[in-house]
């Protein structure tokens, strides 16, 4: 019986074209994405974000670009179909919402920092601590895909799981998926990512 | 004198106490028409907005999705601009069904009054209880609950221009409804609350 249970796994793997690591394998990613994480000082990208609800016809596109500085600021500006730029910024994201500025403290809501975490990490690409995730590695021809289930329950009441799709030759986050149930997801591709350019401080300024 | 002073005082009393809404507006004296229509959600497409709520004190802006899914059967989401959701409502018949909602949101008041919104945003069939007539316009006057709305309706083109939502006396919030229903402003007269939702183009 269960010579069968891990012949269907194995068969669902490979038609959906991915296969899990080998620890030898997860090593090697752990190390090369500490390393490029390590030596990215900035991040110059453009987004495309895809919202799923299972009930919509269609996907909810919206886009725009991202810049990090390291250690942790955080511009995020969509374009289209609206302006709104968020900024991550010492424990606070500042808002400006086409026009209307706003700030809230990450500190006092336990879910928004963990929300906040998650988002400076997946852009950096670091990996997270297994203390607080349940960790999953796969592969397929082009990437490695992380899955990671939260163990924290207020956490895990916003995010059910989320995936980090990684570029197999430079390491690089490509993808962000967010999945709040087995059916509803946020998906964000990184497009034109260009590493470590110079960004003035000013870029955070709202 | 006396006399005149108190049909006057009277006069004042009574114009005070009655609905602002019909104010002055000539009531039909039958009424032709047994249902009015909100059409602007009746297609069972996606309707996406960008939504800013001023509540109180917070500003808070995402992104408002609201399907038909069948006959009488919404689903209402509202999520961060980045996505995750802030709370996901179906609305059955009338009734609510809270499939999620984040703490931070999840007051019972605030619940309260954003479903009572959303429904007389949504609800498409609305039986007429009185009709009254201004110039190149008609209000139909219906019962929410224990409520009522009145439907502003332009004469040439037939479009939902307004609907006040109040009690017997004092108008509550505001819904009106611009470049055909693309545009919806929710201003609340009772509670510091508004709510701006423009149509992804």
């Amino acid at each position: 019986m269960n010579r069968i249970l891990l012949l269907l796994l194995f068969i669902g793997q490979v038609v959906l074209g991915q296969t899990k690591l080998t620890q030898e394998e997860i090593n090697l990613l752990n190390e090369s994405v500490k390393a490029n994480a390590k030596n990215t000082k900035t991040i110059v990208s453009d987004f495309v974000q895809k919202k799923h609800l299972d009930f919509l016809t269609n996907d909810i596109k919206t886009e725009g670009n991202l810049i990090f500085k390291a250690p942790n600021l955080i511009k995020w500006e969509y374009k289209k179909p609206y302006s709104y730029i968020a900024i991550f910024k010492e424990n606070a994201i500042y808002i400006n919402d086409n026009g209307d500025k706003n700030s809230f403290d990450l500190s006092s809501n336990k879910s928004f920092k963990h929300f906040n975490k998650l988002i400076v990490s997946s852009i950096k690409g670091d990996l997270f601590s297994e203390s607080d995730f349940i960790i999953n590695y796969f592969k397929d021809k082009e990437n490695y895909l992380v899955k990671f289930e939260p163990k924290n329950e207020s956490f895990k009441k916003m995010i059910k799981s989320f995936e980090l799709l990684f570029d197999k030759k430079t390491f690089d986050v490509v993808e962000i998926k967010m999945n709040e149930s087995n059916t509803d997801y946020t998906k964000i591709s990184f497009l034109n990512k260009k590493l470590n350019q110079p960004v003035s401080n000013d870029a955070f300024s709202n | 004198m006396m006399r005149f002073l108190i049909s006057c005082f009277i006069l004042v009393l009574l114009t005070s106490c009655s609905l602002p809404t019909t104010r002055g507006l000539v009531k039909e004296r039958e009424i032709e028409q047994t249902f009015i229509y909100n059409m602007y959600f009746s297609q069972n497409k996606d309707f996406v907005y960008k939504a800013k709520i001023k509540a109180f004190s917070n500003n808070v802006g995402g992104i408002l999705i609201i399907k038909k899914i069948k006959e009488n059967n919404f689903r209402i989401v509202f999520t961060s601009e980045f996505g995750n959701k802030f709370f996901d409502f179906e609305l059955n018949n009338n009734q609510f069904t809270t499939h999620f909602i984040l703490e931070a949101f999840n007051r019972k008041t605030f619940v309260k009054i954003l479903q009572s919104d959303f429904l007389t945003l949504i609800k498409e069939k609305n039986k007429v209880l009185a009709v009254y007539k201004e110039t190149g316009k008609k209000v139909y006057k219906t019962r929410l609950n224990n409520k009522f709305n009145y439907f502003f309706v332009e004469g040439n083109k037939n479009t939902l221009e307004k609907i006040v939502h109040t009690n017997k006396s004092r108008e509550l919030t505001i819904f009106e409804f611009k470049r055909d229903g693309k545009e919806i402003q929710i201003l609340h007269k009772k509670f510091p609350l508004q709510i701006a939702l423009r149509a992804f183009d």
